[in-house]
């Protein structure tokens, strides 16, 4: 499921978003932005480096409400993170409320849950667990470290747990809104991204809702549940346990660093390693309004008051239902015969990598053309040399 | 390159980027990227300097390290688990260990090492 979306009359062709992707999934054709669905995890750096905001992601909207009877809301504690106290949070809450829900779940204590029950499997001997709550980071692993899909551990996320609770108890009437703190989590619900097996109905970005938050804000108060563990699960590397070899991760050239660092088996010291892809944790997420710097003080305040319990699971209860991702083996002669005759024509590319073709590197050109999709001359650097010298 | 542990493990990593394009399962992946790190490794704490060789067939993948000497001096004590003769700055980097040989052998298929003053060729496969 594809989140991000390109807005042709924004685009000034600068080609930021070409080179910025990590993934190279981007591509220019015609003057305008090709977002492949196979290679794209929905990090959101294209957002990010997009001046003239030609790429976004949306979520759902508040109209969306009005389908359902009963409309819930899941919050994730990550939200909290501009609130400097109790007060604050709870004043958001009553905000939150004000939009249009009738209750709100917090997730912290599934959040909390999923984070805790790792200490159970950490007493397991194997050499390294890797876990994320990230969507991010776990379609990379499955893309681009498929050795390390065994050192996975494969948890369900916290709010498809919350939202599978919310409809035992209010059944089919309910409609369940996840605020997102990030795009990739827009992937998570119904609408607007169509993942139909989801309990979640639709996914709402927190940023589109701050002016409507901020209207209510600062008058009346209501509950927020928090829990100590939740808290520590969105903020990376807060109350980090060395002394249990426990190591967090943030930040996405970070988390990738690890993971190769780990395929050569040399995180001998580390046993359980936990991935973030953006910058200090989900309280790093795009579409939230506080600053991650603020944001982890912030947390760290509200981690002295928080005094919820976390929710009780079994390992097994936890397990992500298997859908078979498991990377499938291609026939491997056929793919070395490609790969040489990718390396032939890479090696009559210049190399600059100028992104002029509309490819980010002179090699993922030269994949184009060994598929046929691009020729040579269609390489200005060739065609100018050609025209030069004749 | 002799003691350039700032570019330690370029090559395996070269390496392991090319044999994940190519689709092979994860655990021959994993013992490849091991057998791959260690060999390379071992290459820069001793060796002179020298190239590796990768070749794929159909039978399987075999890694060629080879070196410009000087050679290992006692290959039977060399593979001995926790033997090693690593040299101070070696160790300042957290190498050095003794385990470089004995891994290799334990998670490659086949494992041929030639050695002598002139230089050192470890010839290990993977079978798939």
């Amino acid at each position: 499921m594809r989140v991000i979306t390109y807005t042709l009359h924004k685009c000034v062709k600068c080609m930021r978003c070409l080179k910025t992707c990590p993934f190279e999934a981007i591509t220019i054709k015609d003057e305008r932005v090709l977002i492949s669905a196979d290679k794209c995890i929905n990090c959101g750096a294209c957002i990010s480096a997009c001046k003239h905001s030609g790429l976004s992601a949306k979520g759902s909207t508040l109209v969306d409400l009005q389908n359902y009877k009963i409309k819930i809301g899941l919050v994730p504690s990550s939200i909290y993170c501009d609130c400097s106290n109790e007060t604050d949070a709870r004043r958001l809450n009553a905000a939150l409320l004000k939009l249009g829900f009738d209750e709100l779940v917090s997730l912290s204590p599934y959040e909390g849950a999923v984070y805790e029950k790792v200490n159970d499997l950490l007493k397991e001997k194997k050499e390294l667990y890797i876990s994320s709550f990230c969507p991010v980071v776990n379609e990379l692993i499955e893309k681009q470290y498929p050795m390390l899909l065994d050192n996975q551990i494969n948890f369900e996320y916290p709010s498809v747990l919350a939202a599978k609770d919310v409809r035992q108890k209010y059944g089919k009437d309910a409609g369940i809104f996840l605020l997102c703190e990030c795009p990739a989590k827009l992937a998570f619900g119904k609408y607007p991204y169509g993942n139909i097996n989801s309990e979640i109905d639709h996914c709402l970005s927190i940023v589109d809702l701050f002016p409507n938050i901020n209207a209510y804000r600062n008058q009346d108060e209501a509950d927020a549940e928090l829990c100590k563990e939740g808290i520590r699960s969105v903020a990376c590397g807060l109350g980090q346990r060395f002394d249990a070899q426990i190591l967090s991760v943030n930040g996405m050239d970070k988390v990738r660093r690890a993971l190769e660092l780990s395929e050569f088996g040399l995180l001998k010291e580390v046993k359980y390693l936990s991935l973030s892809a953006c910058f200090n944790g989900c309280i790093g997420g795009q579409f939230l309004w506080g600053n991650p710097f603020n944001g982890r003080i912030n947390m760290h305040e509200l981690m002295k008051t928080a005094h919820g319990k976390i929710k009780n699971y079994t390992l097994e209860e936890l397990q992500k239902e298997k859908d078979d991702l498991k990377l499938q083996p291609k026939n491997m002669m056929e793919q070395l015969k490609r790969f040489s005759t990718v390396n032939e024509i890479f090696d009559h590319l210049p190399g600059f990598d100028c992104g002029a073709c509309g490819y980010p590197s002179c090699r993922s050109m030269a994949e184009a053309i060994a598929d046929g999709q691009q020729q040579l001359g269609d390489c200005r650097i060739i065609k100018r040399r050609e025209k030069d010298a004749s | 390159m002799r003691e350039d542990y700032a570019n330690a493990g370029k090559v395996s990593t070269n390496v392991k980027s090319l044999l994940k394009q190519l689709g092979l399962p994860a655990d021959i992946l994993r013992r490849i990227a091991v057998a791959c790190y260690e060999a390379e490794i071992n290459m820069i704490i001793h060796s002179y300097g020298g190239e590796v060789v990768l070749e794929i067939s159909e039978e399987g993948i075999y890694l060629l390290f080879k070196d410009t000497g000087p050679g290992i001096a006692d290959v039977e004590k060399a593979m001995k688990p926790g033997y090693s003769t690593a040299s101070g700055k070696a160790l300042e980097f957290g190498f050095g260990a003794g385990m470089g040989l004995p891994n290799i052998k334990r998670v490659s298929d086949t494992f041929d090492l030639k050695t002598s003053p002139e230089g050192t060729c470890l010839r290990i496969g993977f079978h798939i």
